[in-house]
């Protein structure tokens, strides 16, 4: 008998790291020999390892129909990332996944999609969203709102710029604060959605973001009409194992490494316990 | 199969001829009144009157500190899994231990994912349970389907007839260990099922009845225990995690890669615990259970609500007992059911 093979990582080298922002990279790993690298669905997330600094939770922000890499977009805050942003192409992390529900994609055929999302929210949406753009014919309108608190601080610019000239999608954003050259809006994301044309029957929106964004959104988007379980976000906790045993992640009975982390704001309200 | 008898003073020479097969662990004291489990040694008279260890035996199981795995080197680390165990053999644990080992296989198992390291210790096991005939003062085992006997959950239970034990077998790995020394084993003689219903009705009738736990239980699976009183009552925890840490159900653990070796480590599962201020805290600095009647909420909706139940077939204690021991603030198991009961009318 040995160890659980359940914790043991797959390992995996960065091929080649992106600046986003100041203090935000995406890491694109090889992944060779990852046997689910492009067998993932927007929405999941992976537990990767900086060893001799620990293993913490990420989603998947690239479409598995799109990259020959597992994409990871990480901010820099606590010893695992801060010891991730030293590395650079050629240097291995471990790789466990990938963990948790997806977003109902099935569910959204047919139908109109909102995306709002802010700062380092957008990178669990980009997966979904350039997943929709890959089946593009199977989707309604598709409309991405995206804010960030600054102009630098948005991540993915050049893809944001790919998005604006896209007949295939709208994109509209705003920042929190200005900076010379931005011709943007200026101001929260929920500002962006007031008034917008809805049809509540056939429209999904999916949201992610820091969690008072989240409240203001959700307003907004009733507001609008759409049932709370007709938007959709993904729950983020503190997390250790991602496979329902460590505990952290725990809001009521469910286990958000498991059950979630995708959720609708119908099934949110429903849990006993705030997330 | 039916049951059989085996005189105590036979117990060691029976743990002995395990021995081959087995890693084998048995009661003794070790330290003033405590006892506890460690490797049998045929030299040292094994402890019989005790009601129960201090630690559970989870931690032979699931211990409090484990390398999951070795890392050699950061950025180009090659990883080893740990060196394969012996099976463990454990004689005289308790039956509301059992029942915390048979739920924790039943966590490790479940939601899809299986935490091999921890179920191939239980399930390589050989389960010895002695039951239990004098409840301890804290003990409540009856009022949490964990005891005092055992109907499965074992692979052989001992029972004690005076100067010999009334052995029930409940696996062919017990049987199978039985065949192994079939010199110390013998056919019960005509009194002996007598006997045992009389000490069990005897135990039974010794234990304080605790009606509220279904009461409280029902309380806390409506979120209808008022706020105030969490927050009343968790003014008396220190967010010490010692109910956790005792008690045979809790599996919370936390993980980080601990120096082993020059640019070597572990990366090391220990036991954690839900009323820690850092369980749920967030890089960020964000806590969702930053306040600490939160988290006593949430231990009690862990631990009794028919939401777990649901999931795991049963509430998360067993009755030890040990929480009640443990806890500096009166916020055991026990009695913060009692209090559901008597305060939230």
């Amino acid at each position: 008998m040995s160890a659980s093979s359940l914790y043991q990582p797959l390992l995996s080298a960065i091929a080649r790291v992106e600046e986003e922002t100041p203090d935000t990279r995406t890491y694109f790993l090889a992944a060779d020999g990852v046997p689910w690298r492009d067998a993932y669905r927007p929405g999941q997330f992976v537990e990767l390892s900086v060893f001799g600094a620990g293993e913490a939770p990420f989603c998947l922000s690239q479409s598995p129909t799109r990259s020959a890499f597992i994409e990871v977009t990480v901010r820099r805050t606590g010893t695992v990332t801060n010891r991730l942003d030293t590395y650079g192409p050629g240097d291995v992390v471990g790789l466990r996944g990938p963990f948790g529900n997806w977003f109902p994609f099935e569910r959204a055929r047919g139908k109109d999609l909102i995306f709002v999302g802010g700062g380092i929210g957008l990178p669990p949406l980009r997966s979904l969203i350039n997943y929709v753009l890959d089946r593009r014919a199977d989707y309604g309108e598709v409309r991405v709102f995206y804010g960030a608190r600054t102009p630098a601080d948005r991540v993915y610019k050049n893809e944001l710029a790919a998005w604006a000239r896209s007949p295939d999608l709208s994109l509209v954003e705003a920042v929190d604060r200005a900076e010379a050259g931005w011709t943007g809006h200026v101001g929260v994301v929920t500002t962006l959605l007031k008034g917008i044309p809805v049809d509540p029957a056939r429209t999904l929106a999916f949201t992610c973001g820091p969690p008072v964004m989240l409240s203001f959104v959700m307003a907004e988007l009733i507001g609008l009409g759409l049932p709370p379980s007709s938007i959709v976000t993904t729950l983020e906790r503190y997390m250790k194992c991602g496979v329902g045993k460590c505990g952290h992640c725990c809001v009521g009975h469910h286990y958000i490494c498991v059950d979630g982390p995708v959720y609708n704001f119908d099934q949110i309200q429903r849990l006993p316990e705030a997330p | 199969m039916a049951p059989m008898t085996i005189a105590k003073a036979d117990v060691p020479a029976f743990l002995a001829s395990l021995a081959p097969r087995y890693r084998v662990f048995a009661p003794r004291q070790v330290a003033g009144a405590d006892v506890a489990f460690v490797d049998f040694d045929p030299s040292v008279p094994l402890a019989w009157d005790f009601v129960n260890t201090g630690v559970p035996p989870k931690s032979l199981f699931f211990p409090a500190r484990e390398a999951l795995f070795h890392i050699e080197g950061t950025r180009r680390p090659a990883l080893r899994a740990p060196a394969p165990e012996p099976p463990l053999a454990i004689f005289g644990l308790r039956s509301c231990d059992a029942t915390g080992l048979a739920f924790l296989d039943r966590f490790f198992s479940g939601r899809g994912f299986e935490d091999d390291s921890v179920i191939a210790r239980v399930r390589a096991s050989l389960l010895m349970t002695v039951a239990c005939d004098v409840p301890g003062p804290d003990c409540f085992c009856v009022c949490c389907d964990g005891g005092p006997w055992l109907t499965s959950g074992f692979d052989l239970q001992f029972g004690d007839l005076g100067d010999r034990l009334l052995v029930d077998v409940g696996t062919e790995k017990g049987a199978a260990a039985a065949r192994e020394a079939p010199m110390l084993f013998h056919h019960p003689m005509p009194e002996d099922a007598r006997e045992r219903e009389r000490r069990m009705s005897k135990v039974d009738a010794q234990f304080q009845r605790r009606s509220y736990v279904a009461a409280g239980t029902k309380r806390i699976s409506l979120g209808k225990v008022p706020q105030e009183k969490w927050e009343q009552w968790a003014e008396d925890c220190q967010c010490c995690g010692g109910c956790c840490f005792v008690c045979p159900t809790c599996s919370c653990f936390t993980a980080s890669d601990r120096p082993a070796g020059a640019e070597a480590f572990d990366r090391e599962r220990a036991w954690d615990a839900c009323l820690y201020e850092g369980f749920t805290r967030e890089a960020s600095g964000h806590n969702p259970r930053g306040a600490k009647a939160e988290r006593l909420k949430r231990r009690f909706f862990h631990k009794m609500s028919y939401q777990y139940v649901e999931v795991m077939g049963r509430h998360g204690c067993v009755g030890c007992g040990r929480c009640v021991a443990a806890c500096l603030g009166g916020l055991d198991i026990s009695s913060v059911l009692a209090r559901i009961h008597d305060e939230c009318q």
